[in-house]
């Protein structure tokens, strides 16, 4: 009897501990959006051809549900707020547990960063990324001088003020969070035109950090590894500035790698986009539009230069992205 | 079960210092946020003194020629940077109030307040300043309480940038 209660003791307070951690954790449905991103890949039920890693420039510009509809290439966006190369890198690790893609595009920006952003971006990717030793050693590699591991295993300390600021949503998605986002992409329909942006700042130093190569290197290593065609890309933006010096180091490092790497800052006009119209952030990001005319192009660059299969035939995975279709312009319709 | 007990409690209590620990490290650096503005290096133009940290309001510095608001990728906080005839200023927002995050020179017109120019060299800045700087690659750092003035030269000793920015 003495046993057994004691094993109901420890049993309510395990459950009522993670219950409140659950509690407290943002749900990031409503708002932030973005803190969702991390999550939303657990529930694919489909392999995809590709796979695209990086910052907000990926999973505001990359429309993999466009790239299906008009070229049959299944693929999804693991990208998530101000992440870092080392965060793409364990995120990539990660990715290749689940499944083994044909091709992995990596978005470049986040090579000039060379140090953690901020602790509430590191909590937006992380938050709901599951547990695994990739999880820890990204922790590891992100946290900011205040941070401590613990607060990541046990949201409760870092997120205990919430308790009395819940909200409906903490209530109503308690164990089940909303998917927000479409293979990765966050849709943004507004239209804010590009108009002046702060003076281009003259840099002590243009090099990437070496932490950052050897993160890059890795990210090659991986690829190699697992037979997979890595692609080095750009997203097209007008801010924060992409310096001719940064691009040099890129075109370089592609060369000596065999790698393939497409600037879209240089093929906007090509492209069609008009950050006039383009743009929901004055020339930061893609909105709607923007990303589906890049899509386009790029999916075609996939489809004809990568020999990506045309799934579109494929009647199991063509049901799968009906109804991701279908509700894709049914959250168009509702914005 | 008394062992139970003590285990739950001392976890409890852990959990309850660590969180108490954080909320005094976050009062702490407010407070810090709070001090030392006005104290250090800061820009005197036109009659007007431009200190980083300080609250920025909009006419405070005579009419501005340009306004760029930039969203933050996932936050509600913007980058917001005002441009007047020879610098930019730079804000960011704290208890709802703008302050000042940086000044930067956009030409050789204005002079920091001991008298360097955008090209300049090396000897008038030392000059000016000393030589208590932090130096990493060709930026020069010279930081008084929470502002910092900094300089980039080329390799030719010309001073290319010069900035005051607020330590946050």
């Amino acid at each position: 009897m003495k046993y057994l209660n004691r094993i109901l003791i420890i049993t309510l307070f395990i459950i009522v501990f993670i219950f409140l951690n659950r509690l407290v954790t943002p749900k990031y449905t409503e708002s932030l959006e973005e803190g969702s991103m991390t999550n939303a890949y657990y529930k694919e039920t489909t392999n995809h051809d590709v796979i695209f890693i990086g910052d907000c420039e990926v999973y505001a510009n990359i429309s993999p549900l466009v790239m299906y509809e008009n070229y049959g290439i299944t693929s999804y966006v693991r990208g998530n707020s101000s992440q870092d190369i080392w965060q793409s890198y364990y995120l990539l690790k990660e990715t290749l547990k689940y499944e083994i893609p044909k091709v992995v595009v990596l978005n470049i920006t986040s090579m000039k960063n060379s140090k953690p952003d901020s602790e509430p971006y590191n909590r937006l990717m992380l938050d709901y990324m599951r547990w695994s030793k990739e999880k820890v050693a990204m922790i590891n590699a992100s946290m900011t001088e205040e941070e401590n591991i613990l607060a990541y295993l046990f949201p409760i300390l870092r997120y205990h003020s919430r308790i009395t600021e819940l909200k409906k949503e903490d209530i109503i998605y308690l164990f089940q969070n909303k998917i927000t986002t479409h293979n990765g992409f966050l849709i943004n329909e507004k239209v804010k035109p590009a108009g002046s942006l702060p003076a281009k700042r003259v840099l002590a130093s243009y090099d990437f950090a070496d932490s950052n190569y050897d993160y890059l290197d890795k990210i090659v290593k991986l690829c190699k590894e697992n037979n997979i065609k890595l692609i080095l890309m750009k997203a097209p933006s007008l801010y924060p500035y992409w310096y001719d010096e940064y691009n040099t180091q890129i075109i370089n490092y592609a060369r000596t790698n065999n790698l393939d790497y497409y600037n879209f800052i240089d093929l906007v006009n090509e492209i069609g986009i008009d950050f006039q119209t383009d743009t929901y952030d004055g020339g930061l990001h893609l909105n709607l539009n923007g990303a589906t005319k890049l899509s386009k192009y790029f999916g075609n660059i996939l489809k004809e230069k990568y020999n990506l299969t045309d799934y579109r035939n494929d009647d199991i995975i063509n049901n799968v992205y009906k109804k991701k279709l279908k509700a894709y312009y049914e959250a168009i319709e509702r914005k | 079960m008394q062992r139970i007990t003590k285990f739950l409690l001392i976890f409890i209590l852990i959990i309850g210092f660590t969180t108490s620990c954080g909320q005094k490290e976050e009062s702490k650096n407010n407070n810090n946020n709070n001090q030392d503005v006005s104290s250090g290096y800061a820009l005197k133009y036109d009659n007007m003194t431009i200190t980083p940290g300080d609250v920025f309001t909009k006419d405070k510095f005579g009419e501005y020629e340009d306004y760029i608001e930039l969203e933050s990728c996932a936050f509600e906080d913007k980058d917001r940077a005002y441009t007047y005839e020879h610098f930019e200023i730079s804000t960011y927002t704290k208890d709802k109030q703008e302050h000042i995050l940086s000044v930067y020179f956009l030409d050789p017109e204005v002079t920091t307040t001991e008298g360097v120019a955008l090209g300049d060299d090396k000897s008038k800045m030392l000059e000016a300043y000393g030589d208590g700087y932090t130096n990493n690659d060709s930026e020069y750092e010279y930081q008084k309480d929470k502002s910092i003035l900094i300089f980039i030269l080329n390799d030719e000793d010309i001073i290319t940038s010069i900035e005051y920015r607020y330590d946050i």
